[in-house]
């Protein structure tokens, strides 16, 4: 069984039906790691919310998505509830906006562990310094007693992850979780990612190839809505067919122009590009 | 300091931060040549947004100077800075908080001319829908922009518009505060092309703060590592990216990622 | 509904509002003139009854309409005009500028309306205008905080640093980036304190410390109907319907408007 099955998933708007993702449809192996990349407005996000249920009130869902087998489009959210956490969950970009700033870090994952498993009453504070440990915290118990603001943004990016994974889902949905930190914190949260994502299924979310291309065996790339190609990552790259993956490619390789000469842009490739 | 456009020497700014003092730069010295490119690195916490600050004025160092064109800026208060304002401008990472939600582009370009202590100079253009009509065509947008609003427009035309602003005032230097960095990938290369254009042409020294290091070797001449407010290596780009010394500079160049 | 306070709100103020700008023109009767028997229930001619002297309830409540607003409007544009330039100024000044203002206007938020209106009734006499300007005073400093809070979020954004650069003059600065970006939450504010206005005019005339005794005003009406309370109730349920409405109204309309402000879940296009 595949660990996610979509199906023609299409998601529209509001009361003028404005549609973000149009007739989607991809398939997601047990413990395959898939990249989505597109820019802002290419529904790579929305993608992501909706394989979480966490998609607004006003949005109208179609189509199907197959999670282990069971499905998620127009389930109640007391079905869905359970799953979050425990079968899949999400990585977001702004570790700021994820963390509760009042509660400290320790709680809050405390928190997600006894979410569901109440009986392990006990076992939560060390749960959460070991999973602490495993993100790399160097102080896990110091980490656990601050607040977020205390920490890092490293940090509390390491502390998201933690709580993604406390427990133990099959699928991790990350929304461009490096996009926000320097390049440095991002090279270290991408080797734990790496790390931490080894057995189980992985959706990426984001608009950097190289990033993508750190973690992801495969990709897809989004354009208004829709999948214009996909396949393994560094077929893609070496030889990109459609016009706006040579785009994103060239876009990726600034590094390749000599100083003085411009750089190519979207536009040279294709109209749906513009800045 | 002589010949310099922009420098600062000595200079430490310390903040407060819930009683206990943060030091944001650690005796700073550095230099801006007319005309010249200089690249700023270093992660988070380095301390080069708070070199930028310093060099436009926003902020007092605590102690060492800042100067511009030579004469010393730093304590001065607003009213005698109208040097420094007409000869440098900045551009900002976010480009949705450095544009007013509830002011028209054409007025948020036009602002600089606007300014009674910048028309002092006297050779600053008149504000007339001609002169704004002409900077947005420098930066690539349709003069129908003018009486749009900024959450009208995509970050990357946000993005142009904060640079038209910037170059309106006909300035000799220009800082860029991780101007692509809150762009999608796919985005930045038009409006780094748009940057290094208007700075050739205009003869604009630049200072481009960035982590990343990609991007500072395509634009610029020169680079200033920082790390936690101190600088810890400088040097011709090509030069400290061939052969990095300090061991920070090492580790920015490793985990800059390529395809 | 997602819009309900608005709406609701805005039904009720424009009721209340069109009866005052009918009553510019025209009553049924004159609502001083005794022009029926006492206590008459409602019917015709008089649709909402007679008072304890005998003039049209409905007319007293159309024009004590008129005066709730008036003193509503008064009240609130003097509070605003004194209250928000003093708030921007304190939200852009550096700290001791911006700590005598807010001091002081803590200390006027000390007297309450009604201290005032004592004060200004025992000097001078109660009327109208001192109602009107012991509930401007003591609405002041709420604009002054409001404004002073707003002006400071503003201030911290980066195109507020933009127009530093751009050496554009502090008033233009205030004038062209605090004003327009605050303006939504002062709305909201003043929609607020306009109900609060029109209640603690009818608590005011209710102690006959308002308007003087020729003057029907909502709150005179209950401190008269106070006395027949017995032998019509109906008498007191006119005005007090009517400061109900119109104090709910308002403040509806600006939960509405408050709700309105909010970031909402934009569309993800």
């Amino acid at each position: 069984m595949n660990r996610l099955e979509v199906t023609d998933l299409t998601v529209a708007f509001g009361r003028r039906r404005t549609v973000a993702v149009d007739r989607l449809s991809f398939t997601l192996g047990q413990h395959e790691r898939l990249g989505i990349i597109g820019q802002s407005g290419s529904g790579k996000s929305v993608t992501g919310l909706a394989m979480i249920g966490l998609l607004p009130e006003n949005a109208h869902v179609s189509g199907s998505i197959l999670l282990n087998g069971r499905e998620l489009v127009g389930a109640p959210e007391r079905e869905l509830r359970p799953l979050r956490g425990d079968e899949v969950s999400m990585i977001f970009q702004e570790p700021m906006t994820a963390l509760d700033p009042t509660m400290r870090v320790g709680r809050q994952i405390g928190e997600v562990v006894a979410l569901h498993h109440r009986d392990r009453r006990g076992g939560i504070h060390d749960e959460v310094l070991d999973w602490l440990g495993r993100v790399g915290m160097t102080d896990p118990e110091r980490v656990a007693r601050s607040f977020p603001d205390e920490l890092s943004g490293g940090q509390r990016q390491r502390a998201l992850v933690a709580m993604a994974l406390a427990n133990e889902p099959g699928l991790v949905i990350c929304d461009e979780p490096t996009t926000a930190l320097d390049v440095i914190v991002q090279r270290q949260i991408l080797d734990l990612l790496d790390e931490q994502l080894q057995g189980r299924a992985s959706l990426f979310v984001s608009h950097d190839l190289a990033v993508v291309r750190q973690v992801c065996d495969r990709v897809l790339v989004m354009l208004q809505g829709r999948v214009v190609e996909s396949g393994k990552i560094d077929d893609i790259i070496e030889d990109p067919q459609h016009p706006y993956t040579r785009g994103l490619v060239a876009a990726a390789r600034i590094g390749n122009h000599p100083r003085g000469t411009r750089l190519p842009t979207m536009t040279d490739f294709t109209e749906g590009g513009r800045a | 300091m002589n010949g310099s456009l922009m420098a600062t020497q000595g200079a430490e700014v310390t903040y407060r931060r819930s009683g206990r003092p943060f030091v944001a730069l650690h005796d700073v010295t550095f230099r801006l040549a007319p005309g010249e490119r200089v690249g700023v690195v270093g992660g988070s916490g380095s301390g080069k947004t708070t070199l930028a600050r310093l060099l436009l004025g926003l902020i007092r160092p605590s102690a060492g100077t800042v100067s511009f064109r030579g004469q010393r800026v730093d304590g001065l208060p607003e009213r005698l800075l109208g040097d420094l304002r007409a000869g440098a401008s900045m551009v900002f990472q976010d480009p949705n908080s450095s544009l007013n939600p509830r002011m028209e582009v054409g007025d948020i370009i036009s602002e600089p001319l606007r300014s009674p202590r910048l028309r002092r100079r006297g050779d600053l253009p008149e504000v007339s829908p001609e002169a704004v009509r002409a900077a947005l065509e420098s930066v690539g947008l349709d003069p129908a922009t003018t009486s749009r609003f900024p959450h009208q427009l995509s970050g990357g035309q946000r993005q142009r518009v904060a640079i038209a602003r910037a170059l309106v005032s006909d300035p000799e230097a220009l800082v860029a505060d991780e101007p692509v960095s809150a762009l999608d990938v796919s985005v930045r290369a038009q409006v780094l092309n748009l940057l290094s254009d208007a700075v050739t042409e205009r003869g604009l020294a630049l200072v481009f703060i960035s982590h990343d290091l990609a991007v500072v070797r395509h634009l610029c001449e020169r680079v200033v590592v920082m790390q936690q407010g101190r600088v810890v290596e400088e040097g011709a780009v090509d030069d400290v990216f061939a052969d990095p010394r300090h061991p920070y500079t090492r580790q920015l160049l490793e985990a800059t990622l390529s395809i | 509904m997602r819009r309900a306070n608005l709406v609701v709100g805005g039904v009720l103020i424009a009721v209340i509002v069109s009866m005052a700008a009918v009553g510019l023109f025209w009553t049924p009767f004159s609502p001083t003139a005794i022009s029926g028997p006492r206590l008459a229930p409602p019917g015709w001619p008089h649709v909402l009854g007679t008072d304890g002297q005998g003039s049209d309830t409905a007319s007293r409540i159309i024009s004590g309409a008129k005066l709730a607003l008036l003193v509503g409007v008064m009240s609130v544009s003097a509070a605003a005009l004194i209250g928000v330039p003093v708030g921007i100024i304190a939200g852009m000044s550096h700290r001791w500028v911006a700590a005598i203002l807010s001091r002081g206007a803590d200390i006027l938020y000390g007297f309450p309306a009604l201290l005032l209106a004592i004060l200004f009734a025992a000097a001078v006499g109660g009327s109208t205008w001192t109602a009107v300007a012991a509930i401007g005073i003591a609405t002041i400093p709420v604009f002054v905080r409001i404004a002073r809070a707003a002006t400071m979020q503003v201030m911290s954004q980066t195109f507020v640093e933009a127009a530093r650069l751009s050496a554009t003059p502090p008033l233009q600065v205030a004038w062209r980036h605090v004003l327009p970006n605050i303006a939504p939450v002062l709305g909201v504010q003043v929609s607020v304190s306009f109900g609060l206005a029109i209640l603690a005019e009818a608590g005011l005339s209710y102690l006959g410390l308002g308007s003087g005794s020729d003057v029907p005003t909502w709150g005179r009406m209950l401190r008269e109907a106070q006395n027949e309370l017995f032998n019509a109730p109906l008498v007191a349920l006119w005005p007090g319907l009517a400061i109900a409405m119109a104090t709910m109204g308002f403040n509806l309309l600006g939960d509405g408007l408050r709700d309105l402000l909010d970031p909402k879940l934009r569309e993800i296009a």
